[in-house]
C-alpha cells in the first residue's frame, strides 16, 4: 500500500500538529538552552524536572475533582498548570541556590549532580505517587474538535499552540524588553562584566534557572493530556529539549522557538515520506545540524539570548 | 586626599604570583597613570581592585572602607567604574542597552544622558545601533561613557588606546582631560603620548611591586627614568 496522497487539508492539519508538538518542546528547551548560554550549566535533569511539575499540577487536579475520568472541571486544569509552573520554580531556584551554586567552578561536578538528580527525582515521584501511570482525560473545554479545511483538529491541539505561542511572546518580551532580561543577555556573552557594573549575577543566575526550570514544568502538565504522567517521562523531555537546542543553538530563546518549531515539524513531516524513519527523524535532524551548522541554525553571532 | 588606597597586596592567577606585595595610593581628583612593562602587573592592579580577581593578602581601601575580596559587584558599589581592555560592550545589546545595563537607581541614564552624548556625541548617533557593529574607537567611548552613567568617584581605564588610530587617541586624550574635572582617573596605559597628555600622577610597576611614583610633569622631564623603567624616550618613542 502506498502513501495517502497529501491533500490540502491534511497538510494544514500536520502543520498545526507539528506546531502542537513544537509549542510543548519549546516549553521544555527554552530553560535549557537559557540556563547554558548564561550559567554554562548543562541542566540533564531538567526534563526530570518538567516531570514533577506534572504530578505536582495533577495532584492539585485532583483537589477538584478525577481527572483520569474527565470530572476535573476546565479552570482546574489552569489552576493546575500554574501550580506545576510553580512548583518547577520553587525546585529550580532551591536547586540552583543549594547544589548548583556551590559547584559552578567544578563543571564535571555538575554534570554528575544534574545526572544524579535525574535518578533522585524519579524515584521520589514512584515513592510519593508510585510507579504507576497516571491517566488524564482533557478537560470539557478543552475536550472535541474544531474542523480546519472540513478536517477535524482537537481543541486541545490548538490550545497547545496558543499556550505555547502566548510562552513564547512572554520568554522575548522578558528577554528583550525588561531590565532582567538585558542583564541576561549581557551575561550570556561576559557575566564578569556584568558583575563589575554593580549588578549581583548570581541573584540573575537563580531568577533564570527557576523560571527556565518553572516553564518546563509547565509545558510537563500542560501536555499530560497528550502525553501522560509517568516516571522516567523526563528521560523523553530531555532528548527533545536537546535536540531542540542543538537545532536553534544554545543561549538563544528565538533560536529554540525556531528549533522547537522544525523538529515538531519534522516529526510530522519525514514519516510521512519515510515512514520507516519515524523513530529516527528528530536524531537525523540532529545530526545533519551539528554536521552542517554546529552552532545551531538560528545562531546567528555566537553565543546570545536574544 | 587618598581616596583609594592598595597596601601589600599579593594576588595570584592560577600558580603565577603576579602582585607581590603591592601599595599605591591613588590621590582624589585628576588621572593617575600606572606605567610598565609587559606583565609588570598593570591589569592584575585593576583586576584586584574591581573584584574581578581575589588579592590572597592585604588590603585594599576605598575612602577607608575594605574593598579587598569582594566580589565585583559589591566593589562596583562603592563607586568604582571599571572599563576593561577588551572594552567589555556587549555586542548584541544596543548603545542604549548598554548603557543602561549601568544604572544603579533608575533614572540615573536619563540624568545623565545629556552629558555623556555632549562627551561622545557618536553615541547618540548609532543610540539603536548594536554595540557590536560600531568601530573600535566608538566601542571605547560607548566603555567609558557606561562607566560615567552610575555616580562613580573612581573609573579604572585599562589601556584605552589599544588598537586605535592616532587621531582617536588625540580625541580620547582630550575625553579624558574633560572627565577628570569630574572623577577620580586610574588610566592603565602602554602608550607614552597618551599618558603624558592625560595623566597628573604616576605610579611604576614592575614584577609586580610599586618601584616608582610621583607627578607626572617630573617623569615627562626625566628621560633616564623612562628609560630606565618603560624603555621609551621623552618624546615617547620606544628606545
Amino acid at each position: 500500500m502506498g502513501t495517502p496522497q497529501l491533500t490540502l487539508p491534511l497538510f494544514i492539519t500536520m502543520i498545526l500538529n507539528g506546531l502542537a508538538i513544537g509549542m510543548l518542546y519549546f516549553l521544555v528547551a527554552v530553560g535549557l538552552s537559557v540556563i547554558f548560554g548564561l550559567m554554562h550549566v548543562l541542566n540533564f535533569a531538567h526534563g526530570s524536572m518538567s516531570m514533577v511539575g506534572a504530578y505536582v499540577g495533577l495532584t492539585v487536579l485532583r483537589l477538584f475533582g478525577n481527572p483520569a475520568v474527565g470530572t476535573a472541571p476546565s479552570w482546574a486544569f489552569a489552576i493546575a498548570i500554574v501550580a506545576g509552573g510553580g512548583a518547577g520554580f520553587l525546585l529550580g531556584w532551591l536547586t540552583e541556590r543549594f547544589l548548583v551554586r556551590p559547584l559552578y567552578k567544578r563543571p564535571l561536578f555538575l554534570v554528575l549532580l544534574t545526572l544524579g538528580l535525574i535518578l533522585v527525582l524519579d524515584e521520589s515521584v514512584k515513592i510519593i505517587w508510585t510507579a504507576n501511570p497516571q491517566g488524564l482525560v482533557i478537560v470539557p473545554a478543552l475536550a472535541g474538535t474544531v474542523s480546519v479545511l472540513g478536517q477535524p483538529f482537537a481543541i486541545y491541539r490548538v490550545f497547545l499552540i496558543v499556550f505555547g505561542l502566548t510562552m513564547i511572546v512572554l520568554t522575548w518580551w522578558a528577554v528583550n524588553r525588561t531590565r532582567v532580561g538585558i542583564i541576561i543577555r549581557a551575561g550570556v556573552q561576559d557575566s564578569d562584566m556584568v558583575q563589575t557594573l554593580g549588578i549581583n549575577v548570581r541573584q540573575v543566575f537563580s531568577l533564570v534557572f527557576a523560571m527556565g526550570v518553572g516553564l518546563a514544568a509547565m509545558g510537563g502538565i500542560a501536555t499530560a493530556p497528550f502525553n501522560g504522567v509517568y516516571p522516567g517521562m523526563g528521560g523523553e523531555f530531555l532528548l527533545k529539549a536537546f535536540i531542540v537546542v542543538v537545532i536553534g543553538g544554545f543561549g538563544s530563546t528565538v533560536g529554540t522557538a525556531l528549533g522547537a518549531t522544525v523538529l515538531g515539524l519534522t516529526e510530522q513531516f519525514l514519516p510521512w515520506f519515510f515512514p520507516k524513519f519515524a523513530a529516527v527523524a528528530p536524531m537525523a535532524v540532529m545530526v545533519l545540524v551539528l554536521l552542517l551548522r554546529p552552532e545551531g541554525l538560528f545562531s546567528f553571532s555566537g553565543r546570545r539570548a536574544g | 586626599m587618598t581616596l583609594l588606597r592598595l597596601e601589600a597586596v599579593h594576588t595570584y592567577i592560577g600558580q603565577f604570583h603576579i602582585l607581590q606585595g603591592i601599595d599605591m595610593e591613588i590621590e582624589e581628583g585628576g588621572v593617575t597613570v600606572l606605567l610598565g612593562r609587559n606583565g609588570a602587573g598593570k591589569t592584575t592592579t585593576l583586576k584586584t581592585i574591581i573584584g574581578l580577581l581575589a588579592p590572597r593578602s592585604g588590603q585594599i581601601l576605598v575612602k577607608g572602607a575594605p574593598i579587598g575580596g569582594k566580589p565585583a559587584y559589591e566593589v562596583a558599589r562603592h563607586g568604582i567604574g571599571y572599563v576593561p581592555e577588551d572594552r567589555g560592550v556587549f555586542t548584541d545589546l544596543t548603545v542604549e542597552e548598554n548603557l543602561r545595563l549601568a544604572e544603579r537607581k533608575r533614572g540615573q541614564l536619563e540624568a545623565r544622558k545629556q552629558w555623556i552624548l555632549d562627551v561622545f556625541p557618536d553615541l547618540g548617533r548609532f543610540w539603536a545601533q548594536k554595540g557590536g557593529r560600531l568601530s573600535g574607537g566608538q566601542q571605547q567611548m560607548l566603555a567609558i561613557g557606561r562607566a560615567l552613567v552610575a555616580d562613580n568617584a573612581i573609573l579604572l581605564i585599562d589601556e584605552p588606546s589599544k588598537g586605535l588610530a592616532p587621531i582617536v587617541v588625540e580625541h580620547l586624550a582630550q575625553v579624558l582631560n574633560q572627565l577628570k574635572a569630574h572623577t577620580t582617573i586610574v588610566l592603565v596605559e602602554q602608550n607614552f603620548w597618551l599618558a603624558a597628555a592625560t595623566g597628573d600622577r604616576y605610579c611604576i610597576l614592575d614584577d609586580g611591586l610599586s618601584v616608582h611614583a610621583g607627578q607626572m610633569a617630573a617623569l615627562i622631564a626625566d628621560s633616564d627614568l623612562q628609560a630606565r623603567h618603560l624603555g621609551v624616550s621623552a618624546k615617547g618613542r620606544a628606545v
